[in-house]
């Protein structure tokens, strides 16, 4: 006691000591909380935003949380004013692992009708849903029972259970018997210690129908599905005792489209699990939810691993090879056939042309026969359904009347004939079982008839189309000519001497082009002479147009070349002309120059050139007039020449 | 009073004319007004309205007026050069004033005369000028008054003042357009009394009625010509009962050249908004 107080009277005294002390104690707690640290204030977690409060440690910068959490929200503002959605979440981390009690809140309240002053204490009736979920994580995985549910509230009070979920896991892996429900069934069922499914699981409608859908179970393989419906019961058998070789997978959605193929496959009635898929994914959402707030913060496989065992048939190398070549095949050979059945000309020629309605009806027998089926296989390959099905049962499915025969027989309805048709690949053409190599085979021929088809159809449909063309090109080119006339003969009054000049020469040589093209013998060049005379027409119309518009373009001009001044003698205000030299060098010397060239060298490679140079020749008249112009009005004091002049307003001039 | 006046100014009048019969015409108003015989004159008259401001103006006035002589019967010679210049102030596009000074130099036209040949004259001067569009047309109403000191050529002479009470009207009428504006022809008729007073203005208060018609042409907003005629007439000084006329060709030349810099003119034309 004494040595104490001695201290502190030393420390007293010291006032130096005292404050090293001081910083030593300091120290240490800062050491400490080096280790671990608070955080409490607003965060944002996937689309929740809320107020949070937990401890984390900075891990080379990576932020670990660790020790207990809550993140929480809810507006009583919102609610009163409209509805509100509130949230908390409080549970537990360990080294950044989701781990210990957990329980998620979340919802949406309106406020309801009615309020009362309870202890001291407004209650406020809340309707709407709220959504729960509770239980234990350990290390990301849930362990332990978990019960999710989903009620509808009216007034405060539960007016209908929309969704419930108990299930019991050991390190992720669901065990023993589970529960699940929903506004109108329910599903219960059991787990083998190692998360298979076994035993019966059953689907009770809660209605008075009495129907109910069982799976039965037998260490994870699923043998019979049993549908009762209004006393009549429909089965479905699907794995039976042996099979080769078996493989554990997650009851997901895949699983249901490997029970349907299976079952497709076998030729039985139509597998319906609508009651028992459906609810199985709507239990899957709710665990999506709760993994998708826990794996924004921290390590979580929170999803329930629901093993089943299904039979397991995978493919050789053979076989992958084959698949391979399948799917570049088909990708090929659809496009052809697609593009040649949906093609216009087709249709319409095959109408009136007897060979084509053949080799039409030949390319819809191998879509059907060849193309169908083979596409069909290569869906399954994509969804990963392929390995889970025997090769032959699949294969029968796909083509349930044997092999196709590579010599098509097509009917011909306007007589009653039939004509038949066999690839060039014929010869080669050596199928014997069914299986994916000889699928491979099947497509390949199918796919050299398809090519074989499509050029003797393409030669008579270019031909036709080609036909068609020229009509057409024909009919423009001298709808384009007349339109040409017409606007250059209605424009003559109006437009000066050189412009009418200008504008008699884009006639003259448009007529002249026509004439060029009239001459010319009938060939596939032609059609692509006539095509590069109809462009050379349109941009000569276009220039005429131009040419037809520089006096009101000039009349415009003058008008944005004006200044009001106001005149003191007259008292009054008047308009007066402004840069009278870029005007000037505009009227006198670059349109008289555009025009010229029209005159003189009007050809169809620089039409498209002279009249952009007017159009921007326009644009930079009207640029100028509020431009700093005063250098460019001295340059252009005595300058005469069309090229320099262009220059110095920043244009291109026309090459020679 | 007033008789005492007249009759120093006649004696004036008698030692300066020395016994003429002019001298004694100024002291007595004849039974009925006289007019002289009408001179003639040729004006060439140039009008400066320089902006230097927003609302202000340099008025530069330079006219060069003949009068006819024995000798040169028509164009005559100088008889004034006149400069006349003021600072105007804009007050609105239809309203103006000016105030300034004018220096007149006259020359004595009087071949036989072996007084001093050359006179100056000074005056002030403030002006208030109103614009009146009517249909196509302007009219003009222009209120001068000057302060004005003048001398004869005699060596003796001294200065005289008197201010002059100047009241004109004046009608701008498009000849060739729907207004005024560049490239256009105008007539323009105008009427202008010249009243004076001061104490050497006994029995002429009415200096000059000056009756005009020009025809002016608009060759830009800042440059104008016009031409015309004029006839006027008004009482001598000496003698109110005689009266001097004269025919006047008139040559016009307008500018307004505006030497701001070109970011100060705008807006070159809104006064009031």
């Amino acid at each position: 006691m004494n040595l104490y107080q001695v201290k502190i009277n030393n420390v007293r005294t010291q006032p130096i000591t005292k404050l090293l002390l001081l910083l030593c104690l300091y120290g240490s707690f800062w050491g400490v909380a080096q280790e671990k640290q608070h955080f409490r204030g607003p965060l944002t977690v996937g689309q929740f935003q809320g107020e949070a409060e937990y401890d984390f440690q900075v891990v080379e910068g990576d932020t670990i949380l660790d020790g207990p959490f809550s993140m929480i929200r809810s507006n009583l503002n919102a609610l009163l004013e409209d509805k509100d959605n509130f949230f908390s979440f409080i549970g537990g981390f360990k080294n950044g692992y989701p781990n210990g009690d957990w329980n998620f809140q979340f919802g949406e309240f309106q406020s309801g009708e009615g309020t009362k002053v309870i202890d001291l204490q407004y209650r406020l009736n809340v309707s709407g849903t709220t959504n729960g979920a509770s239980g234990t994580i350990s290390m990301g995985r849930p362990n332990g029972l978990w019960t999710f549910d989903s009620k509808k509230i009216e007034n405060s009070e539960i007016e209908e259970k929309l969704f419930s979920s108990t299930i019991t896991f050991e390190n992720g892996i669901p065990q023993k018997s589970f529960k699940i429900e929903n506004e109108t069934s329910t599903l219960v069922g059991r787990f083998l210690r190692n998360g298979l499914a076994h035993d019966v699981w059953t689907l009770y409608t809660d209605n008075d129908s009495g129907t109910s859908e069982s799976w039965f179970f037998d260490n994870g393989l699923l043998r019979k599905v049993e549908k009762l419906n209004d006393a009549a019961t429909e089965a479905w058998s699907l794995y039976g005792s042996s099979l080769p070789e078996e493989k554990v997978i997650n009851l997901d959605a895949r699983y249901l489209k490997i029970l349907q193929l299976w079952n497709a496959s076998l030729g039985s009635i139509e597998l319906e699990t609508t009651g028992i898929s459906q609810l199985l994914a709507q239990n899957a959402g709710h665990y999506k939810e709760i993994d998708d707030i826990l794996s924004a913060m921290g390590k979580s496989q929170f999803l329930p691993e629901f093993k089943v065992k299904v039979g397991h048939y995978p493919l050789d190398s053979l076989e992958t090879g084959a698949i391979e070549s399948l799917e570049k095949l088909y990708a090929r050979s659809s496009e052809i056939s697609q593009s040649l059945l949906n093609d216009t000309q087709l249709n319409i020629l095959r109408r009136s042309d007897g060979e084509a309605q053949f080799l039409y009806a030949v390319t819809q027998e191998l879509h059907t026969r060849f193309l169908e089926p083979n596409g069909k296989l290569l869906d399954y390959k994509r969804e990963n359904l392929l390995e889970f099905i025997p090769r032959k049962q699949l294969l029968d499915y796909l083509w349930p009347k044997g092999m196709p025969s590579p010599t098509l027989e097509i009917l011909n309805s306007a007589n009653q004939m039939t004509r038949s048709f066999s690839g060039p690949d014929l010869e080669n053409y050596d199928v014997k079982a069914l299986d994916i190599l000889s699928a491979e085979k099947m497509l390949q021929y199918a796919s050299s008839s398809l090519d074989s088809i499509a050029k003797l159809l393409n030669d008579r449909l270019q031909k036709e189309s080609r036909l068609q063309e020229v009509i057409g090109l024909e009919e423009t080119m001298i709808a384009n000519v007349d339109h040409l006339n017409k606007l250059t003969d209605s424009l003559q009054a109006q437009t000066s001497r050189l412009e009418s000049k200008a504008l008699k020469k884009i006639q003259s040589f448009a007529e002249d082009q026509l004439k060029s093209y009239s001459n010319m013998e009938d060939s596939p060049e032609k059609v692509e002479q006539g095509k590069q005379i109809m462009k050379c027409l349109e941009q000569l119309d276009g220039l005429a147009l131009k040419i037809a518009n520089l006096p009101s373009k000039w009349e415009h001009i003058q008008e944005t070349y004006m200044d009001a001044v106001w005149n003191p003698f007259m008292a009054n205000i008047m308009n007066e002309e402004v840069k009278k030299r870029i005007t000037g060098a505009y009227k006198n010397v670059l349109i008289p120059h555009v025009l010229n060239k029209v005159i003189d060298g009007l050809n169809c490679g620089n039409a498209q050139n002279i009249s952009n140079l007017l159009t921007n020749l326009d644009q930079r008249m009207l640029e100028l007039r509020d431009a700093d112009t005063s250098k460019l009005e001295r340059k252009l004091r005595k300058e005469k020449n069309p090229a320099t002049i262009l220059n110095l307003f920043n244009l291109q001039s026309l090459e020679d | 009073m007033k008789k005492l006046y007249k009759y120093s100014i006649g004696l004036v009048g008698l030692i300066l004319m020395f016994g003429s019969v002019s001298a004694q015409e100024g002291e007595v108003l004849p039974e009925e007004s006289k007019f002289k015989d009408p001179k003639t004159k040729i004006w060439f008259n140039t009008y400066g309205n320089i902006r230097i401001s927003k609302r202000l103006f340099w008025d530069a006035q330079t006219h060069f007026r003949f009068e006819e002589t024995e000798d040169t019967p028509f164009i005559g010679q100088i008889g004034q050069i006149y400069n006349r210049h003021a600072i105007g102030y804009i007050y609105s596009k239809k309203v103006n004033f000016s105030l300034g000074g004018v220096l007149r130099v006259n020359f004595n036209t009087d071949e036989d005369s072996d007084d001093r040949p050359v006179v100056p004259e000074f005056r002030i001067w403030h002006q208030y000028q109103f614009a009146q569009p009517v249909y196509s047309a302007m009219f003009y109403h222009r209120i001068r008054i000057e302060h004005r000191w003048t001398k004869g050529f005699a060596d003796d002479s001294e200065y005289i003042f008197r201010n002059r009470w100047r009241y004109m009207f004046r009608a701008k009428v498009p000849l060739n357009n729907h207004k005024l504006e560049p490239k256009t022809l105008y007539v323009s008729p105008e009427a202008e009394l010249i009243m004076q007073s001061g104490k050497a203005v006994v029995a002429s208060p009415m200096e000059d009625l000056r009756l005009t018609t020009t025809l002016g042409y608009i060759l830009t907003p800042r440059l104008t010509v016009a031409g015309g005629l004029m006839y006027s007439q008004g009482q001598t000084l000496e003698n109110g009962g005689i009266f001097k006329q004269s025919w006047t060709m008139r040559f016009h030349l307008y500018f307004s050249p505006d030497i701001r810099r070109v970011k100060n003119k705008l807006p070159a034309i809104h006064f009031d908004d």
